[in-house]
Parts: structure tokens; C-alpha cells; sequence
């Protein structure tokens, strides 16, 4: 079976590893430290979300996205209730679409700070870990103002989002906003020019623009090979249209560019968030359909008439709820990893008829194998951990 | 005698092995999920765990004494989680954080297992979806009440434990 | 629509018009139903247009309103050009035993997708390089995704040996 004086040897990395996020297992051939072959094997933190949702209202099953990409939940409500508007045929009102993009952006910082610690944890610095935690727990805190929640939100409702922010947590949006810039400067010195960074990180795990098309791969990592390809700027949703920011763009592909791209994206983010919270339109933040949202989000939070009960009864009970007209939706979204869409199948009752999401990590995965090709073992350590590979989307 | 009073403390030997053994909790975290997510934080900065004698989150289950198992065990990853269990040496205890890992949570479909504790014996159930980090520190504390208090407590194992708030 | 998607539709009608069952608009979205035996075809001409395969899905048909379906799946691909930024939407109706020729000569993002859909949906691709089951274990029998198979599955979660403490 082997030639000359090669000899290789099986080397499993996972299901339980420090550094394999989640659950993910890795099956190596290699030849002393090099890497010959490697396989994913995925599928353990398989949850049967598309299932659960033939099973649910299209109501109930938003708390369920939350616990799809638990970095970014409130992505997920926004992706998925993006869609089930689109096959509802409504659209958010102006406010609402602002609250959701800072919401959004937001979790894309989390999500960010998190990679970012998690990251360099795997790679060996252990100090960006805390500060990317304590950036994390910042952002909770005004989530936790805002919504009552810390991480599973389902804040982001169909036909808007459910609460009015307080003035407090523009406040702290403000605050923290402000803030953050300086943390990041941190980040850029412990990090940026470190040599031991750039040496465990540059050069390592390149993917070219034309391959990691013909791979499926989008969002940041796509950005760093070179592809200015953002759905914010080019499908633009929720209003992102209306926002001033820039695609930030590498052209290696290597995993250095995207920890670049990633760090430029959070600038951008930030950006994104001070013109929101500086222009946030008045008006209603949940469409006043009684059909589609429940009477008692507005302003309120009791049901004061026997109109509103009754509303409410219809909207709730089983066999009742939001019935879209037979038909299908698919609503793309930039997640944190990439582009995130809910396509959603209904057969015109309560329930839907077929849900499939369309997750980045799944596609990152597949193309880790190739990016790793050649490599040293401890490298996939870095580049598995540079896409972002999130199991419970991966797997869902 | 005053001199044996101010240099020695008498003590028997099993108190001595109990204190040790509570305040160097070397915990395995079998982290999947959202709550593996919360369970690093709870690693991290503000919270700390490193605080309460848990500073290392060992990876290698021969090295631990306790499992947190945190977030959704589905049907693929059972027996993964039992492998990993059998080879903690004893005495050990383990930890069900969150609602998917104590009863299946939100997720009753066929893809995911309902309760670790239909395969494997928990001490301590932290509820919640996903917990606070504080819950968990909490839950830690009571499997330190656990081996404080417990003469026999792997024979006589008070019923299972609940703590937290529903919801967060 | 967008003239751009419009003359993409028309030099598809040219070329694979008696393979063409139906074009719709959607709220908005262009999709396209296609003769099963064409998949591969219409896709190697969408090929240097269309370079990003977004996805591949089926859905179970069998209990779909919709007259004229029986027993099948419709299966369907997610296309999106990074040239022109445009999307379309292949559809393909087959029954239930029919095969499929598998497109990952074409986008290697298809592997892992076509097993997805083969692992939750039993639909077999043909010149697939490694056509097993991705997400569930090897071991797993059903299909999960098909209809008939229930919510809570049938008994599959419950069948691991119990590990008591050694004492």
C-alpha cells in the first residue's frame, strides 16, 4: 500500500478538541507533521431545525433560529423574518428596519470579538480572548436592556422587532460605540504586527477568488480572496441602502486577510451603528396589522379590549396564525459569516410547508480540506478557526 | 501544647482529601451549543471561573473531575459524550447545563437526545436556554456543597438538584 | 424584471426550449422548472454565467396541494451570478426513484450539498465522488426530511447503553 520510504499515518482531530469549535472531526492522513489528506466529518451537532419547522407556526419557530448561530442570533430572526415577510408580501416600518440594523450590526460585533478571541485562543495568545469576552459582555448588557435577554433574544419579530429601545440603551449604544474604537486599537497592537502572528497566520490556508467561488464560500472569507461581493451593498435589505460604509477587502486569502477583513468589518460596523442611532426615524417599530403581529406588542403590554383577545386568539392558537398564499421566499442576508437565507415553502396553511436555510458554515467547512492541503497540523487549527465555522448552523 | 495549637490544625484525612478536592475542580467542558458559548464566558473576563479553584478547563477527560456538558446532544454525539464520560476517572460529577442538555429543550425531534441523564448519571442540572454564566457558577457551587456535605454521596445521591431562573 | 435576467432567460429558451416546462415569477424571484433528464445540460450553459451555485434543496412533494404531484420531490437549485449580481431559481420535479446526474463537475460546493440532500431526502445522485451521509450517522436508516417520516423519529434516540457510576 505505500511506496517508497513514505509512510503516512491516520491522525482523528475531534469531535471533543479544544480547537474544533463545537463538535467538528477531522480525520488526517499525515506524513510526520504534514498533512497529506484530510476529511471533515460533520453531523454531530445535527438538531433536525429544518424538521422543527413543519412542525411550527411561523411565529414559534423564530425563538428556534436563535439557537441556529448562537454568536449572532438576532441575524437569524432578521434573516428569517426577512423571509417569511416576503412571502407575507409586507414590509417592516421605517423604524423597525433601523432598530433591526443596529441590532444587527451589533451582533455582528459580538460575533466578531468572539472569533477574534477564540481565535487567537486556539492559535496560542491567550490575552485577545479576554478582550474580545469583555467587549461580548458589553454588547449583552445593552441587549439585556433592550430586550430582557442575553443571548436568545428572538427580539426581531415578523413585521418588526418587538419592543420600542429605550432612551437609556441608545445611551449605551452610544457609550459603547465610543468605547470600542479604542479596544480595537488594542486589538491591532497586540495583534497586528505581532510576529508571532503573522507568522503563524500569513501565508497559510490561501484560497483564490475563482476557487473559493467555485466552493461556495462567501461573506469575509470571500472578501479576503478578493471578491468585493457584500449583500448589504448589492441586494441591499432592511434598508442597509441608506447607510454609508465600505467593503473592506483583502487579496490573498490567506488566513492573516481575513483576520484583516473581519477587524476592518467591525470599523465599518461601528460606523454603520452611529449613523443609525443618530437617525432613527419615528413612527410605529411593528407593523399595526392585527393579523400579523399581536395586538398587545404596541405600546402595551396587556390586552385591554375584546377586539385585541380576539386578534390575539386568532393569531396564537393552533390551526389559526399567519397563513401566506401558497408560494415560496428566499430573502439573502450578510450574516457575520456569510451570506444566511431562510428559503421558506408554504402551502398556504399555519404552518410551513418546507423550511431550508442556507448556512455559510457548511459550505466553509467543505472547504477547509482544501484550503489545509500541505499544511502543518497545528495550521488547521488557524484556518478552521479563521472561517468561522459555527457547528450548530453547520449542522443545524 | 500552645505551640502544636499555633502550628498545627488536627483534622481527619478525608476532610482534608474533601477540601482539596472542592476547591481545585478541574472541570472537562463538553461544550456543543449556545450554552458552550455561555460556559466560555463564564471562562472569561467578569466572570471568572478561575476565581472558585476551576482555573483550568481541561480538555483531556483523564484530567478532569468534573463534566459540563453544555448544549444539545444529539443522536451522533451520544456516544461520543459516554466515551468521554467512562474515561473521567473517579470521583467524578457532572454538570447538565441548560434546557437542551437536561430534557431536550426546544428540539423533540428525532435528531436529539432527551436528557443526557437517560444514559449518563448528573449531579447537577443548571436550567435556563441558555443559562446565565452566573447560573453556572452557581451550579458549580452546589457540586462543592455536594462533596462537603455528602459522606456517601455517591450512594446515597440526593435527588437531582435545579437551579436558576426559567428563561434567560 | 431585469433586462440582465431577461436576456439570460431568453438565450436559455433558445437553447433548451422542448425541456422547459414552465417560468414564473414569484414574489419577485425568476424561477424556472426544467425536464429532469436537462438538469445537468442547463446548468453546464448557466455554468460561465451563474458561477456561484448558492444551494441545493429538495422538497418533498407528496403533500403538496398542487395538482398532478404525486409521490417525488422537486428539487432545487440556488443560483446567483457574481458577474451581473442576479439570481435564478432551477426547479425539477422527479419521482421517487429517479436519479439524478450530480453537478459537482461543475461547482465542487456541490458535493457537500448533494449529499445533504441525499442524506435527508434518499435522492441519488449519479457521478457524485462520494454520494454518503453527511449529517446523520451511517447507521441511520430513514431519510428524515421525507414526509412520512415522523417528528420524533422511531426510536432512534432512545437506544444508547446506559453507563452507571463503577461503584
Amino acid at each position: 500500500m505505500q511506496t517508497n520510504s513514505k509512510k503516512t499515518i491516520f491522525l482523528n482531530l475531534g469531535p471533543s478538541h479544544p480547537a474544533m469549535h463545537g463538535t467538528i472531526h477531522f480525520e488526517a492522513e499525515v506524513d510526520g507533521e504534514i498533512i497529506e489528506n484530510i476529511k471533515a466529518r460533520i453531523g454531530y451537532l445535527h438538531c433536525g431545525f429544518e424538521k422543527q419547522a413543519e412542525s411550527m407556526s411561523y411565529h414559534q419557530y423564530i425563538a428556534v433560529t436563535d439557537r441556529m448561530n448562537y454568536l449572532s442570533p438576532l441575524c437569524n430572526n432578521l434573516a428569517y423574518c426577512l423571509s417569511v415577510e416576503k412571502l407575507l408580501e409586507i414590509k417592516a416600518p421605517k423604524k423597525a428596519e433601523v432598530l433591526r440594523i443596529i441590532l444587527a450590526e451589533l451582533s455582528r460585533i459580538a460575533d466578531h470579538m468572539v472569533w477574534l478571541g477564540t481565535h487567537a485562543v486556539d492559535i496560542g495568545a491567550m490575552t485577545p480572548f479576554f478582550y474580545g469576552f469583555q467587549e461580548r459582555e458589553k454588547i449583552y448588557d445593552i441587549f439585556v436592556e433592550i430586550s430582557g435577554a442575553r443571548m436568545t433574544t428572538s427580539f426581531i419579530r415578523i413585521g418588526g422587532v418587538a419592543k420600542d429601545f429605550t432612551s437609556k440603551s441608545y445611551q449605551m449604544i452610544r457609550e459603547f460605540t465610543k468605547n470600542h474604537i479604542r479596544v480595537l486599537n488594542d486589538i491591532d497592537t497586540l495583534l497586528t504586527k505581532n510576529k508571532i502572528w503573522i507568522n503563524r497566520t500569513r501565508n497559510i490556508g490561501c484560497i483564490l477568488r475563482e476557487d473559493a467561488i467555485n466552493l461556495g464560500i462567501t461573506g469575509p472569507a470571500l472578501r479576503a480572496s478578493g471578491e468585493p461581493r457584500d449583500i448589504r451593498k448589492l441586494e441591499p435589505y432592511s434598508s442597509y441602502e441608506d447607510f454609508e460604509f465600505e467593503i473592506p477587502l483583502a487579496y490573498k486569502g490567506d488566513v492573516y486577510s481575513r483576520y484583516l477583513v473581519r477587524l476592518e468589518e467591525v470599523r465599518q460596523s461601528i460606523k454603520i451603528i452611529n449613523q443609525a442611532v443618530n437617525n432613527v426615524p419615528s413612527g410605529k417599530y411593528i407593523l399595526d396589522e392585527y393579523n400579523i403581529a399581536c395586538p398587545t406588542q404596541n405600546g402595551k403590554n396587556y390586552i385591554s379590549s375584546a377586539e385585541e383577545l380576539i386578534h390575539h386568539f386568532k393569531l396564537i392558537m393552533d390551526g389559526h396564525g399567519i397563513r401566506p398564499r401558497e408560494g415560496e421566499a428566499y430573502v439573502p442576508t450578510e450574516a457575520p459569516n456569510g451570506e444566511l437565507g431562510f428559503y421558506i415553502v408554504s402551502d398556504g396553511t399555519d404552518k410551513p410547508y418546507r423550511v431550508r436555510v442556507r448556512p455559510p458554515s457548511f459550505l466553509h467547512i467543505n472547504a477547509v480540506p482544501y484550503m489545509s492541503k500541505g499544511h502543518l497540523i497545528s495550521d488547521i487549527v488557524g484556518i478552521l478557526a479563521s472561517m468561522n465555522v459555527i457547528a450548530g448552523e453547520m449542522d443545524r | 501544647m500552645e505551640a502544636l495549637e499555633k502550628f498545627f490544625v488536627i483534622t481527619r484525612i478525608d476532610e482534608i482529601i474533601k477540601w482539596a478536592e472542592r476547591n481545585s475542580m478541574w472541570p472537562m467542558p463538553f461544550g456543543t451549543a449556545c450554552c458552550g458559548i455561555e460556559m466560555m464566558a463564564a471562562a472569561a473576563s467578569r466572570y471568572d471561573l478561575g476565581r472558585f479553584g476551576s482555573e483550568f478547563l481541561r480538555f483531556s477527560p483523564r484530567q478532569a473531575d468534573l463534566m459540563i456538558v453544555a448544549g444539545r446532544v444529539p443522536i451522533k454525539l451520544m456516544p461520543v459524550l459516554i466515551r468521554i464520560w467512562s474515561q473521567i476517572p473517579e470521583p467524578k460529577w457532572c454538570i447538565s447545563m441548560g434546557a437542551c442538555a437536561s430534557s431536550g429543550g426546544l428540539f423533540d425531534n428525532y435528531a436529539v437526545c432527551q436528557g443526557i441523564d437517560k444514559f449518563i448519571p448528573v449531579d447537577v442540572y443548571v436550567q435556563g436556554c441558555p443559562p446565565s454564566a452566573e447560573d453556572l457558577l452557581e451550579g458549580i457551587f452546589r457540586i462543592q456543597d455536594l462533596i462537603r456535605t455528602g459522606k456517601k454521596e455517591r450512594d446515597e445521591r440526593p435527588t437531582p438538584i435545579r437551579i436558576g431562573f426559567f428563561g434567560r | 424584471m431585469n433586462d440582465l435576467l431577461q436576456s439570460v432567460l431568453d438565450s436559455l429558451d433558445d437553447r433548451f426550449k422542448k425541456y422547459i416546462k414552465e417560468k414564473l415569477i414569484d414574489r419577485g424571484d425568476c424561477i424556472v422548472r426544467i425536464d429532469k433528464d436537462s438538469i445537468y445540460s442547463v446548468m453546464e450553459f448557466l455554468k460561465p454565467t451563474f458561477d456561484f451555485l448558492i444551494d441545493i434543496t429538495a422538497i418533498d412533494t407528496s403533500e403538496l396541494k398542487l395538482s398532478g404531484k404525486s409521490e417525488g420531490f422537486d428539487i432545487v437549485y440556488q443560483l446567483y451570478s457574481t458577474l451581473k449580481n442576479i439570481r435564478l431559481r432551477i426547479k425539477s420535479y422527479i419521482n421517487k426513484d429517479q436519479k439524478v446526474r450530480s453537478v459537482s463537475g461543475l461547482w465542487k460546493s456541490a458535493i457537500s450539498l448533494e449529499r445533504e440532500v441525499y442524506d435527508m431526502f434518499g435522492i441519488e445522485f449519479f457521478d457524485h465522488p462520494c454520494l454518503e451521509r453527511i449529517l446523520l450517522p451511517e447507521n441511520f436508516e430513514s431519510h428524515p426530511l421525507r414526509k412520512g417520516y415522523p417528528l420524533k423519529g422511531i426510536g432512534e434516540r432512545d437506544h444508547f447503553p446506559r453507563v452507571e457510576r463503577a461503584d
